[in-house]
Order: structure tokens, then sequence, then C-alpha cells
């Protein structure tokens, strides 16, 4: 069987590289995200949140032992964390990933801006190229049969089941994929936007309308990290999707743009 | 038909990326400090995009009396080392003096009861540190654009370098500096009261910039000698403040 007469275009190249464009940005952002957040681990809610505030969840150190203990609290509930994350001689530490030598803070901070722009841009770019080429209706979009309850009580049990699309099947999103992107690309992604934006000062002065929206200042940073979380968690299950659907072949197409189909 | 329309939309196309570079460009020239890598350009971005939506010099929120933090938190240098800052928190400031000079017709020299003579302002509004951090404070003080204009700004000058009375880590006092867009903001203020007393040493007594529209380390604290300047460049490292010159911290930090 001949490669070429067997695969079809799955991914235009516009595609393709606003895909790879909004994985690197995404890994960056999370990257200074944490450190931005590790050296203030608190999350509060309204406008005012501090050390000596009460905090909805906190990282806390106590500096009497040695090394210190780090305690996550949630609401009521507490976790040990030592060694896993928390604050070591006022510099963020997470086991998985250690802060780099040299670690800036001002600099980590510019790093998140600069991964902003380019995670922004990406988004916008990949907002009109959706409309302009009409893959949002042609792909995106779920017809109203794909909507009707029977229809995605199977696509779960499908997925529940880890069952592969087969055949022409494959050159097709279900509804679930299709749902997920839809949600991802038009509701999480601007509200994790907006919620950044919140938290520049300049922006919430043109702009007052966005503290009542989120809540305030620092709900908005909360929130920012409860739809980075979310974002996380589809980003988790469409890498799982990946092995299930066949990690090489999609992975490939995402690369190449070619997906190689099944011979019967 | 489908040719024409294609070709429109590369037109279209070519016009955008065109305008967003150009943009771009506009934007790093404008930048005070030299363009060094891609942080220094989403910096410029980002000074000019919230220029953008801060043209018509739109007022900060403010909050009421019962929103205050009384024991206002605060980051960085809470007691300067420095002797003579020593010497004069001892006495109350008596003997201190607060100057604007540089790029000024009259340069300026006051005594703190002199300035707190010179119409004042009070605002209730919302701190935010870049740690994550934020409080609301009711400041007391005199409006930045009023000793701006008692000193008569030259037309060359583009910028406003605070020098302030602790020195740092490396040897160096603390600065910033913003341009004068932002400075003659209405809310930018020197102050000298918080939450109804004078300024607490932790949060930068005697005298302290609100800078309303940026974030906590732009409001230099323990502030003495306003420089008007055309650049930024020959101060320091050039980066325009002390943890841009040693953090690779943005200069624009409305965000």
């Amino acid at each position: 069987m001949s490669a070429g007469a067997n695969t079809y275009l799955r991914y235009p190249l516009t595609t393709r590289i606003l895909h790879w464009l909004a994985a690197a940005s995404i890994f960056v952002l999370l990257w200074s995200g944490i450190w931005i957040l590790n050296i203030h681990p608190r999350l509060y809610w309204g406008d005012v949140g501090y050390f000596g505030a009460p905090a909805i969840a906190e990282i806390a150190g106590d500096t009497s032992t040695d090394p210190p203990t780090m305690t996550l609290k949630i609401g009521e509930a507490s976790f040990n964390v030592t060694g896993i994350i928390g604050r070591v001689n006022r510099l963020p530490y997470v086991r998985i990933a250690n802060y780099p030598e040299g670690f800036q803070f001002g600099g980590n901070r510019a790093l998140h801006f600069t991964a902003a722009w380019v995670f922004v841009i990406a988004w916008i770019y990949y907002i009109s190229h959706l409309l302009s080429s009409g893959r949002l209706r042609n792909t995106w979009l779920p017809n109203l049969d794909e909507l009707k309850p029977a229809n995605l009580a199977q696509d779960i049990l499908n997925h529940l089941k880890f069952k592969r699309a087969h055949g022409e099947e494959v050159k097709r999103y279900n509804s679930l994929q299709k749902l997920s992107y839809l949600s991802v690309m038009f509701v999480l992604i601007p509200l994790i936007i907006l919620t950044g934006l919140t938290m520049s000062n300049s922006i919430t002065t043109a702009w007052p309308f966005l503290f009542d929206v989120f809540g305030g200042r620092q709900s908005a940073r909360t929130l920012h990290f409860v739809f980075i979380s979310l974002l996380m968690l589809f980003v988790i299950i469409h890498v799982v999707q990946l092995f299930v659907a066949g990690f090489i072949n999609h992975f490939r197409s995402m690369i190449t743009g070619r997906y190689k189909l099944e011979s019967d | 038909m489908v040719k024409r329309k294609f070709k429109r939309r590369e037109i279209l196309h070519a016009a955008l990326v065109s305008a967003g570079v150009g943009g771009a460009a506009l934007a790093c020239y404008r930048h005070p400090a030299s363009i060094r890598n891609l942080y220094d350009v989403a910096d410029a971005l980002n000074y000019s995009v919230h220029d953008l939506l801060l043209r018509g010099q739109p007022l900060v929120r403010e909050y009421s009396l019962a929103d205050r933090t009384l024991d206002f938190p605060t980051s960085g240098v809470t007691s300067p080392r420095d002797e003579n800052y020593q010497r004069h928190l001892a006495t109350n400031f008596t003997g201190w003096t607060f100057t604007v000079d540089g790029l000024v017709d009259r340069p300026l020299s006051f005594t703190l009861p002199e300035l707190q003579s010179q119409p004042s302002q009070t605002q209730i509004t919302l701190h935010t540190c870049d740690e994550g951090w934020s409080a609301i404070g009711e400041w007391t003080g005199v409006r930045l654009s009023h000793l701006l204009s008692m000193a008569g700004v030259k037309p060359e000058a583009r910028y406003v370098v605070f020098h302030c009375m602790d020195t740092q880590s490396n040897g160096v006092p603390y600065y910033e500096s913003i341009d004068l867009f932002a400075a003659n903001h209405p809310q930018t203020i020197l102050a000298y009261g918080l939450n109804g007393s004078p300024v607490p040493e932790k949060n930068g007594a005697p005298l302290r910039l609100r800078i309303e529209t940026q974030i906590g380390y732009k409001h230099a604290k323990y502030v003495e000698r306003v420089e008007v300047v055309d650049s930024l460049q020959s101060i320091y490292e050039g980066r325009g403040g002390w943890w841009e010159d040693v953090n690779a911290a943005v200069w624009y930090a409305g965000l």
C-alpha cells in the first residue's frame, strides 16, 4: 500500500502553525505563572488580599522547622506539602520544576507578558482563520442531529469505553470533541484572557466594569487560576485522547498535515 | 470570481500583518529603554497599547472609608538603613527638604510643612503589588501635575524620575520613572498621608509616589527628589528603575 494514496489533508498549514504556537505559549505561560503564583501562594475573593487577610486557599509555611513545613489549606481542609510545593528563602519552590538558576521575579513576569502576547495573537488569528476559512462551520460546529440526546449519550459511552473511530468516521470530529473545542476556544480562553487583564491596573482604569464582572481584583486572580486549571484538564484529556485514537498518526498529522487512513 | 476574492483576502492579510509589524516598530521606538530582546518588545507593546486605552486620562475607581486596610501591607525596603534617613526620621523630617529639578524653568525646594501647605488631594484606592497582594488605602498628598506646572516643564522633557533615600542591597538608591503623561494623571500624587496619619516608615515616610494606573514597585517610597529628564538611558543602568535595572522588571508596569 502506498502512503500517499491512503492519506488525506487533515490540518491546513495555518492550523498546524497556530496549534504549536499556542501549545508553546501555553507551556511558557504555565511555567512562568507557577512562579508568579508561588511568590504569594494565597487566593482570595473580592478586591483585597494580603498576608494577614483571610484566604480561600493558601500554602502556609512554618519556618520554625528545618526545612520549613509547608501546608496547603483549602477552606477547612489542610494537606502537608513540604518538599512538593511552597516557598524557600522567599523564593518559590515546586518539586517538579524548581526555579532556574539566577531566577528573577521581574524577568519572570516579563516572560509571562511576552508569552501572553504570542498566545493572544495566535488565538485571535485562529478565531479569524476558523471564521474566514469556513473551518468553523465545516468541521467545528455540530449539526442538529449530533446534538440529539441519543447521539450525545452514544458519544459519551464511546469515550468511556475508549472506543476508537473507524473508517470515514475518523475524518470528522465527534460531537463531544466539537463541543469541547468550541467551549475552550470561545469561552475558556476568553475568560483566561479577561481575568488576566483584570489584574492590570491600567486596563481596569480604562475598563472598570471588569472588576464588577469578576467580583474584584483578587477574585479575578483566583478565577484566572481556576480557568487555567480547567484548561490544563482539557490539555491532559486532549493528550490522553491522542493515545486512545492513535498517537503517531494524530501527532504526525498536526506536523505534516496528513492523516493516514486505516486500510480495511 | 474566485480568483478575485482570494486576492482581496491576501491584500487584507498583508495589510493587517504590516499594520501589526509597523505598530510594534513604532511602540519599540517610543520605549524609553533600548530594545534588547523579545521581553522589551512586549514591554513596548504594553506601554503603547495601555497609553491608547488611557488617552482620555480616566480615573481609577475610588473606595469608601470602611474599605480601607488599616495596617497597610508592604514589600521591599521597610526601614532604610541609611543614617541620613534615620536621622530625618528621628527628627520628624524637620530639616528635610524635597526638590524638583532637571528640565524645568524654576527648580523647587520644599520643607515637609511647605509641601503640606500646597493644595492637597485625598483618594481611597486599591494598591496592587506585582507579588499578587492588594490593599485599599486612603492617600493624601499633592498632585504631581501641580508641582510640575509650578516648576515649569521644558518642552524637551519626557520623563519624571523619582530619587529615593533608601539604599538597596547593591549599594544603589531606589529610583523609579514614569512618562509625563502618567505624571500628569489627576490621581498621580506625592503622598504624605496614609489613612489619616503621616505615611508610616514601612510605607515610605515622609513622601511616596502614588501612580494609581500602575503596579506597586512604580510607587517609589522615601522620595526626596523629582528630576525631569528627556531620556532615561544615562540614569543608573538606563532601564528606568531599580527593579528594571537589577531584576529585568518591565518598565511599563500598568500590568
